[in-house]
């Protein structure tokens, strides 16, 4: 009881209590594989009928309303792929791919079987939708952790990003490409059960 | 002889009587002394009697009713060393995945508590929740946040923040794919 008020008094100390506290809890897991929210962030330009370059943004509720996902949907990585969450089952896959070129890798082993895992290398993610299409590429870095837990499972994170996306939009309506630049990121944590 | 005698039990009586009124005093149940409100009270209790009350009362019946006079409960009353820092670093990792997994959920939503709920981690002590929440804010699609996250940006001394704050600001302004489809549906095409 007296560490208990010792931790939350050193805790709010620096601050860490500022807001209501959320109940922790461990991130998706499907079939023993981490489902880590997936982020997209690109801007288009086209110019228009008055000689304008007018810019438009792509980003998750874009791909997720042109695919006609329900409220609250997600897009995930998943089992190296794109997907879309919802009640946190697998709504839809196969309407992008994320693939890796060119990529450097290192392991670094830690204690009691715990490993640390670095990817950097160039990635293409391909979006092929109802009402547009983008195909992008960049520099980008994938990073994992895997410790053992107490019950003998595994405590896995991954998080990834790539800040340097560059390619093209089609619209399918307007027959129009866009030049496009961009980022996309993502990660989570959560246990996968020992086989 | 005779007069000796009764001065002694007059005397004897008196110190008898002193005696069993002082005995009924310390007898006395803590419920029946006067509440130590009154020495608490700043002003408006007689001297004399705020002074008889904290004369008379035992440590333990000012430790009952004076909770305020406990020592603070503070760091200093546990040795650092039995703090396990790795454990609550655990437990603050913990806590940060949580709240941006929260933040995650958050954003998938379109209603303006949500959006709130948002805003309001910008300003998190954890630089990695503020910069997951800025991510958030773009992801909810509200130009209602361009305002926050100027205001934000505005008093933010970190650059690389500050910087982050704009440009999800600048990136707000922009129409979105799906209104320029919108407006596409009704004018015929893109351009």
């Amino acid at each position: 009881m007296k560490m208990n008020k010792v931790i939350v008094n050193m805790a709010l100390a620096a601050g860490l209590l500022a807001f209501a506290p959320i109940q922790t809890q461990a991130g998706l897991v499907i079939d023993n594989s981490l489902v880590s929210p997936f982020k997209v962030k690109l801007v288009g330009s086209y110019v228009n009928d008055k000689n304008k370059i007018v810019k438009v943004t792509i980003s998750n509720k874009d791909i997720l309303s042109d695919l006609g996902a329900p409220k609250n949907s997600q897009l995930a990585y998943w089992e190296s792929d794109i997907v879309v969450i919802n009640n946190k089952a697998i709504w839809d896959d196969g309407f992008a791919s994320i693939t890796p070129n060119s990529y450097t890798y290192n392991t670094v082993d830690g204690k009691n079987g715990s490993y640390k895992y670095v990817e950097n290398g160039l990635v293409n993610i391909a979006y092929d939708g109802t009402d547009f299409s983008f195909d992008v590429n960049g520099v980008y870095n994938y990073r994992y952790n895997e410790s053992v837990t107490k019950n003998g499972d595994y405590s896995a994170g991954e998080n990834f990003q790539s800040s340097s996306l560059t390619g093209s939009g089609y619209d399918n309506a307007s027959d129009l490409t866009l030049p496009i630049t961009g980022s996309w990121s993502g990660g989570s944590s959560g246990i996968i059960t020992a086989n | 002889m005779r007069l000796n005698t009764t001065i002694g039990l007059i005397l004897t009586g008196l110190a008898g009587l002193f005696g069993i009124l002082f005995l009924k005093y310390l007898s006395t149940p803590v419920s029946q002394i006067p509440p130590l409100s009154v020495s608490a009270s700043p002003s408006g209790v007689p001297q004399q009697e705020t002074k008889s009350l904290t004369i008379k009362l035992t440590d333990a019946h000012q430790a009952a009713v004076a909770p305020q006079a406990a020592p603070p409960l503070i760091v200093t009353a546990a040795p650092p060393a039995i703090v396990d820092a790795a454990a609550l670093a655990e437990e603050q990792r913990a806590s940060i995945q949580a709240r941006i997994a929260h933040l995650n959920e958050l954003e998938s939503k379109d209603d303006p508590a949500s959006l709130l709920a948002i805003l309001s981690e910008l300003t998190n002590p954890e630089i990695e929740i503020r910069a997951a929440a800025i991510e958030s804010t773009i992801q909810f699609q509200s130009r209602d946040a361009i305002p926050v996250l100027a205001d934000l940006a505005a008093h933010t001394s970190n650059p690389q923040e500050k910087q982050a704050l704009l440009d999800a600001a600048e990136f707000l302004k922009l129409p979105t794919m799906t209104e320029i489809r919108a407006q596409k549906s009704k004018a015929g095409n893109l351009q």
